[in-house]
Formats: C-alpha cells, structure tokens, sequence
C-alpha cells in the first residue's frame, strides 16, 4: 500500500510539473501597457415591469418606463469587471379595478390609477470576452435593489343612496416599496474609438413569482 | 492488490504523459514555421495559434532565426512581440473572406447607434404617454 502510495504521489508531482511547464508556454500580450481599469456609462432605454400576483385586477399585466442608468465598473481581472449601477424609471401608468360589495346592495367598483417609479441600485459581476477588440459581447450577474414609489389616485363611488349631483370622492395615497432581487442580463459594447465605446444589453431580474423585471437598454461610456 | 497498483501507475501514467505528447513540438515543426515565416513579406496579415491555444491576428514585422516578430491587430495599440517558432501551432496568411473588418465593425457601431436612437425614441413615446 504505501508503494502504491509513493508511485501515485510520485507520477501526481510529475503531472504537476508537466502542467507547469504547459502553462509556460508562450502567451502574446494583448493587453496595452497602459490599460485603463475603469469604465463609466450613461444609458436609456425601456423598462418593464411584471404584474405582482397579489394585485387585484389590473389593465395591464406589464407597465412600461422609460429607464435612465449611469454605472461605474471596474476591471480587476483581465475578463471580469465588478460594476455599480444606479437606475431610474420614468412613471409608469396602469390602472386597477375592485369589486366592493355590501350586504343588501348592489356591487360597485373602485379603479385606481397607479404612478409606479422605480430607482433601482444594482451590484454585478460582468464577465466580458474577448481581449482589447473592437466589439465585446458580456454576461452579467448581480442584486438588485429596487425601491418602487406608487402613487395611487382612487376614485371612491358616492356612498348609496346618491344623488345625481354627489361626485366621487377622490383619494391619493403613496405606498413605497423595497425589495433586494437577482439580476442577470448580457450585452454589447460596441467600440467607436479606442477607449468610447456604445453599449447595449437586456436585463432581467426575478422574484419569488418569476421573472420581475426586463429593460433593454442602450448608453454610450468610456474607459478610464 | 498488485493488479491495481498496476492500473492505477497506468492511469496516472497516461495522464502525465498524454499532454506532454499534445505539446511535444518537434524541431522539424519550428524548421517549418521558419521558413514559412520567411518566405511570407513584411507587413503580411497571419492568424495565429500558439501551443498555448491563443489566437490572435498579427502583422509580421520581422523574422528572426528563432522567433518571428509581430504586431498583433488590437483596439488599443500592444508592442511588437517575439513569437519562437517552437510556440507555434499554426499559422495561416489572412484571407479577406466577405465583409472586412472594417465593414463589420461599421455595421455593429451603426446597430448600436441605432439601437440607442430607437431606446431614445421608445423613451420619449413613453414619456409622452
């Protein structure tokens, strides 16, 4: 046993060797000596946001943004960039719809009309391919953390017996919500000139009900 | 037991010595290289492979008796480098098959510019709503 013991430990060495020896095989550099480490973008584009399955009826399963984004990476391995994004969206109109019922009378309904606006910060890891080329396709996977302010304007029914002179009553509120989620998306980067480069690429970000949030978005950047 | 002992100084065996056979070069391949680098001119586009599986497209500059000098095509300017011919898997004159490089490159930057002016314009849709 420990012959067998010493063989195996032995030709494991030699393996070990042979493989250093392979890494050292000649790499050419393409990388510039004066690489730059950072980048910084501005985008704009469409976001779109899922219908919550615990909403009531609503006039839209998807409501629609515009989306407007500034992100900070930086590189610190030749393919793998960390990058901060701060997002915000555009209103988001839709309208949603409640039966109310009581006892002895007919069935009225309640519609509101909800402003969504999202700010979102997000966190990721971008894995970009390709070495100092002129076009770089890139993954990336990262938290979100979203902050979503809806203003809701409800038109309350005149409570019975009404008159045909008693307006609906209306009611504004504003309910603000936090959730942290994943985020995984992939894209372009699109080089005009040696460190300006225009980006596009898609994002989804999902939760407990599925996929959450999609935008597409496109910017222009540069490397720093 | 010894049976065993056997197969696995076989396995191991074969695992040390099946990459090293994979990268063994012999010095009839680098003769070849030489003179096929030689008998190319200054300034001829190649694409090259190297033992170490990277790729890259490079100018040559200069032949020397055991490297080739070259200025590979990047972005960003890079230095002319030395390649021994001993580190060479491949080397093929580029061709200009279809579209250049240059045309790509447009027709992605255009893409991209007008995916941009598109969000742009999808955004002020939206924002007009």
């Amino acid at each position: 046993m420990s012959r067998l013991l010493r063989v195996t430990v032995g030709l494991l060495v030699a393996l070990s060797l042979s493989q250093a020896v392979a890494a050292q095989t000649q790499k050419v550099s393409l990388a510039p000596s004066d690489d730059t480490r950072w980048d910084a973008s501005g985008s704009a584009g469409w976001f779109a946001r899922s219908r919550a399955s615990s909403e009531p009826f609503r006039s839209d399963s998807w409501s629609n943004a515009g989306s407007f984004a500034a992100s900070l990476g930086y590189r610190w391995r030749s393919h793998l960039k960390f990058e901060a994004e701060v997002a915000t969206s555009s209103t988001a109109s839709f309208y949603t719809f409640e039966t109310l019922t009581t006892p002895g009378r007919p069935p009225t309904f309640r519609s509101s009309e909800h402003g969504v606006k999202a700010t979102t910060a997000t966190g990721r890891v971008v894995y970009q391919f390709l070495d100092n080329r002129w076009v770089h396709p890139f993954l990336t996977a990262g938290v979100e953390v979203a902050r979503d302010r809806d203003r809701i304007e409800t038109l309350i029914p005149p409570v019975a017996p009404a008159t045909p002179f008693s307006p609906p009553l209306m009611e504004v509120e504003t309910r603000t919500t936090s959730s942290a989620r994943p985020v995984f998306g992939g894209g372009f980067k699109f080089y005009v000139a040696e460190r300006a480069f225009i980006r596009t690429d898609t994002r989804f970000s999902f939760d407990r009900d599925g996929l959450a949030n999609s935008s597409w978005i496109a910017g222009i950047g540069f490397d720093f | 037991m010894r049976t065993n002992q056997r197969v696995v100084a076989v396995i191991v065996l074969c695992a040390v010595i099946a990459p090293v056979n994979g990268m063994a070069q012999t010095g009839s391949d680098a003769d070849t290289w030489r003179s096929f680098v030689q008998n190319v001119p200054v300034g001829t586009e190649l694409d090259v492979r190297l033992r170490s599986g990277q790729r890259f497209r490079a100018t040559v500059v200069r032949a020397t008796p055991d490297t080739v000098m070259v200025l590979p095509k990047t972005r960003v300017p890079v230095p002319v480098q030395p390649v021994a011919y001993d580190d060479i898997a491949s080397l093929e004159r580029h061709e200009q098959r279809g579209m250049s490089g240059g045309k790509a490159a447009a027709i992605g930057v255009a893409s991209g510019v007008g995916g941009f002016f598109g969000a742009m314009l999808i955004v002020f849709a939206l924002i007009g709503d």
